[in-house]
């Protein structure tokens, strides 16, 4: 890596668990070894974790075996994640965020996910084309 | 992950270590809802030794929340490590479990 070059991460991910959390363990390392702050790493982790394993979970079964790729690039003032996947069209960005203290009492858990990801991220977008998903995260940082 | 449990006169605690997430959520699930079942006494859980939990995780403690509420108990999280606290506040869900 140049002086002038960003950190970058970039990495294929099966759709299972053991993948995801090799996927979870590798990200962590990165963030480290670059001295992001814990907090944000951490946030970063579950934002990233959510997200695979929506698709693990949710993603259509025709691609279960084609990977997903994750490619980070810390670029103060910000964290750009990608996530690229095969299946059918599901933007998150596009679902209206529930009031999480009635959706629980009105007997529903799921969603939380989803809620996790837009909390934690200063930005989310999603493209969708021919087959090709891709949600973008964004995360404000500075180094200190 | 492991679970530990301990019956006392009246309430159950229970002590969880290690990380809640996808390779583990099945067992860890399983056992909470098995012990809601089964048990008419409140119930505690120690989650100082996880130190990640996802969405699923966060979803099993709201339905086992549930549960106990349907039956006039309680549950309580008595102790929670700082990265679940997160989660936990993320999900709106401290002040429920009173943390």
């Amino acid at each position: 890596m140049g002086k002038d070059e960003s950190p970058i991460l970039q990495m294929k991910t099966g759709r299972s668990g053991r993948s995801l959390d090799e996927t979870r363990r590798r990200l962590l390392e990165f963030l480290q070894r670059n001295a992001v702050h814990d907090d944000i790493s951490s946030q970063i982790e579950l934002a990233v974790y959510e997200a695979i394993a929506n698709i693990i979970e949710h993603g259509d079964r025709a691609y279960r075996k084609s990977s997903v790729q994750l490619h980070i690039e810390i670029a103060p003032p910000e964290i750009r994640i990608s996530i690229r996947y095969r299946g059918n069209e599901f933007d998150i960005t596009a679902i209206e965020l529930p009031d999480l203290k009635r959706h629980f009492h009105s007997g529903r858990d799921g969603g939380l996910g989803i809620h996790i990801i837009r909390t934690l991220m200063d930005r989310v977008e999603y493209d969708f084309s021919g087959n090709s998903n891709e949600l973008r995260m964004v995360k404000k940082y500075s180094p200190s | 992950m492991d679970i530990e449990i301990k019956d006392d006169q009246d309430v159950i605690r229970i002590t969880v270590n290690g990380d809640i997430e996808m390779m583990t959520i099945k067992s860890f699930k399983q056992k909470l809802f098995e012990i809601g079942q089964n048990t008419n006494k409140n119930i505690e859980i120690d989650l100082s030794n996880v130190d990640y939990i996802d969405s699923s995780g966060v979803g099993v403690l709201i339905s086992l929340l549930k549960l106990q509420k349907k039956k006039g108990r309680s549950l309580i999280i008595n102790k929670v490590s700082s990265k679940v606290l997160n989660v936990l506040k993320l999900s709106s869900l401290s002040d429920v479990f009173n943390i």
